[in-house]
């Protein structure tokens, strides 16, 4: 079992985060991980992307080769574009399709959306309003995670005690509207919803 | 130790607290700036009183770091490639002495310069200065090198290169650690003369340098870190550095791989082993990051003919840029998949984050500047070199660090202006006092503009050692006191700021504009 997976979004949207609760859930699960960030410049509002790799065998390289991405998890929609050419023939692009922050872009938001819909299984969500909705509107990740988790092999236990522990230091409320807002995404992307403990 | 997810930096510095140093000097500089928040942030660095404060910058980094291994204690010092040429003098110095404690300087090269000026190789830099290099190639090897490192530091009484490379840097894997060693009891040199570097010794001491090298190649040879790793098909064998090895690994999986691969992790290259994988080879593949270091040593080690050796040199691999798992799949001729390709792709500049004081801060150099065609706005290296880039598009340069006001000194001794550097606190504090030093005694016509946001912002906050003392600093180097201006560049003082720069122009000598605002991330932790 292998799955490669792209994290894409922009500076301040956590995909940095994302990307280490999905590597975080794999070792929980007792899977190899590896994982490479992007950063640079992405303090100044620019693409970020992060690299998991995980499998039940060895992982030699953290980058993932081009056509062999199985799941690209796009925490904004343009920066999910800028991956899709990574994508494997059957793979999976789940974005959210609310832009961030598209000051100073021409963005012909419609042509967003049909280049999104050219991966070969897509799913878009408007994650930001979701994480709104859930309380936790700086949780646009979050949500998107748990969109992801109806795509990864990790049980979703490991998910929520990644989170956990993420969150341990900032207090029971930040991890409860953590942990709602893994839910509601997970839960919008048809996962079995298990009552929050 | 379980679930212990390292960053490729974080490994070396956790390589480094096991192998018991006590000490570790830096300036923030991406790709290697988490190396040193690592030894900041662990547990054991207060207990065992473990030096990680930031220096001024690199020089003074590894010359902290040199004085601390004279000691007899171990000393781990980090930089960014283009760091490693402002602590060139020592650098290069440092191998003439050798060492007493172990030194390792980290040293993270950023090819296709993610966040820097040029593609500079350090493995050359080492080559130069004739000490050793390790390049790991995945973060378990970046943490073992690391502690390796200082014990062949110790051994050969040189210091020890540990190349990184930005994709490494910030790979992320789980480590598995080994034993702490204890750290060292200061113990000064048995022969003090090593550190002597004044002719006479000097002459020694180079020689003593020179006849390590032989050692340096009989430890290649030995190393664990340089291994070959034979397959079936000897029509091309490989030869691969740093994670190039583990793109390597990808292409070609399965225990053996399809073709020989030797991996290089310890320099001086391994000549033997390389003509013993050449002997049974038709071609052979050079795989490494930065430039064709291996490849054009390689070529020099075999004879002309035979086998024909590849890699960046022949156009096989691209010249620039980092090396992908893609470029190599290629180059080894393995089939490519389609690719889906969007319609739209729109470019995302970065940008200075929201009422970031330097929006303001190149509003008004702007605005007074717009009246004289010839005048110039010498940038640095930090946040503010975003102004060359639209929306702000100033007319001026960005080169190296300190390089703002000196370029504008020479700019103006050409007679051209009016001229005017910008430069931030920290970068002032890092290279711009002895820049500001030689305007100030010439009395040269030049504005330095410095935007004090208190903090080093663009890699990550670390803390500014001239943070509240600029203007004492300058009048200090001798800048007039009544032309140190300082003012805070907010949108409601624009019109104030615009008059008082333009009289800053108007005066004959050196002015200086001190832009005190804090960066809006100012709260963040500062360290």
């Amino acid at each position: 079992m292998k799955k490669d997976v792209i994290v894409a979004g922009v500076g301040g949207q956590g995909v940095l985060s994302a990307c280490r609760l999905i590597a975080d859930a794999g070792l929980r699960q007792g899977l190899a991980v590896k994982t490479v960030e992007t950063r640079g410049m992405a303090q100044r509002g620019g693409p970020v992307c992060a690299h998991v790799r995980l499998s039940d065998s060895v992982v030699h390289s953290a980058v993932i080769p081009v056509g062999k991405v199985d799941l690209i998890l796009a925490i904004e929609p343009v920066e999910g574009l800028r991956y899709l050419h990574a994508l494997r023939h059957k793979g999976h692009l789940l974005a959210n399709v609310e832009p961030f922050d598209v000051l100073g872009e021409s963005l012909d938001r419609d042509q967003v959306m049909d280049d999104l819909r050219l991966a070969p299984h897509c799913t878009l969500l408007s994650a930001s309003s979701i994480a709104r909705e859930a309380g936790s509107p700086r949780s646009t990740n979050v949500v998107m995670l748990g969109a992801a988790a109806t795509q990864l092999p990790m049980d979703i236990c490991h998910f929520e005690e990644a989170l956990r522990a993420r969150f341990k230091a900032k207090g029971d409320a930040v991890t409860a509207s953590a942990l709602a807002a893994f839910h509601a995404g997970f839960g919008v992307c048809g996962g079995d919803e298990p009552p929050i403990p | 130790m379980s679930n212990l997810l390292l960053l490729g930096n974080e490994a070396v510095a956790q390589g480094a607290l096991d192998a018991g140093i006590s000490g570790a000097y830096a300036y923030p500089g991406t790709p290697s700036t988490e190396i040193m928040e690592h030894v900041q942030r662990s547990p054991e660095s207060v207990p065992r009183s473990i030096h990680s404060r930031w220096s001024a910058n690199e020089k003074t980094a590894l010359e902290a770091a040199l004085g601390m291994s004279y000691a007899g204690k171990r000393a781990l010092a980090c930089m960014k490639h283009v760091g490693l040429n402002v602590a060139a003098d020592i650098f290069m110095n440092a191998a003439v002495t050798g060492t007493n404690g172990g030194l390792v300087v980290a040293v993270a090269d950023d090819p296709s310069m993610h966040s820097s000026q040029n593609e500079q190789d350090s493995r050359i830099f080492s080559a130069f200065a004739q000490t050793l290099t390790l390049e790991p190639c995945d973060v378990q090897e970046a943490y073992d090198m690391t502690i390796a490192a200082f014990a062949l530091s110790e051994a050969l009484e040189i210091p020890v290169v540990l190349r990184l490379t930005t994709l490494l840097s910030h790979s992320r894997s789980v480590i598995v650690r080994q034993p702490e060693r204890e750290a060292n009891q200061a113990s000064l040199p048995e022969d003090a003369t090593h550190f002597m570097l004044i002719p006479l010794y000097a002459r020694k001491n180079w020689k003593r340098l020179i006849e390590k090298q032989e050692t340096f190649r009989e430890q290649s040879e030995m190393s664990a870190f340089n291994t070959l790793l034979d397959g079936p098909d000897h029509s091309v064998g490989i030869i691969a550095t740093g994670v190039a090895y583990s793109y390597a690994r990808d292409c070609l999986p399965g225990t053996p791989p399809a073709h020989p691969i030797l991996k290089i992790g310890q320099y001086p290259i391994p000549e033997k082993a390389i003509r013993e994988l050449a002997a049974s080879c038709e071609t052979l593949l050079v795989l490494e990051d930065g430039a064709p270091m291996v490849e054009e040593r390689v070529k020099g080690v075999l004879p002309a003919d035979r086998p024909v050796v590849k890699g960046r040199l022949d156009g096989t691999l691209p010249r620039c840029g980092e090396l992908t798992p893609d470029a190599i799949a290629c180059a080894l001729g393995q089939p490519t998949e389609p690719m889906i390709r969007p319609q739209t792709l729109p470019v995302r500049m970065p940008r200075l984050c929201k009422g970031c004081p330097h929006v303001e801060s190149l509003g008004f150099v702007q605005e007074a500047m717009a009246t004289f065609p010839d005048g110039r706005v010498f940038s640095d290296i930090g946040c503010y070199a975003l102004g060359l880039l639209p929306p702000i598009e100033l007319e001026g340069t960005c080169v190296n660090m300190g390089s703002s006001i000196t370029m504008a000194k020479g700019f103006r001794d050409a007679g051209l202006g009016p001229s005017v550097a910008v430069i931030g606190d920290s970068t002032f504090a890092h290279s711009g006092m002895t820049a500001l030093l030689d305007a100030v005694f010439e009395q040269t016509s030049i504005t330095v503009v410095i935007l004090d946001n208190g903090t080093v912002a663009m890699t990550g906050w670390q803390s500014s050692p001239v943070a509240g003392k600029i203007d004492r600093i300058c009048e200090g180097l001798g800048v007039d006191r009544g032309q140190i201006r300082t003012l805070v560049p907010l949108a409601c003082n624009h019109d104030s700021n615009v008059v008082q720069l333009r009289e800053a122009l108007a005066y004959e000598g050196v002015s200086v504009i001190i832009a005190q605002r804090e960066c809006v991330h100012g709260e963040g932790a500062k360290r």
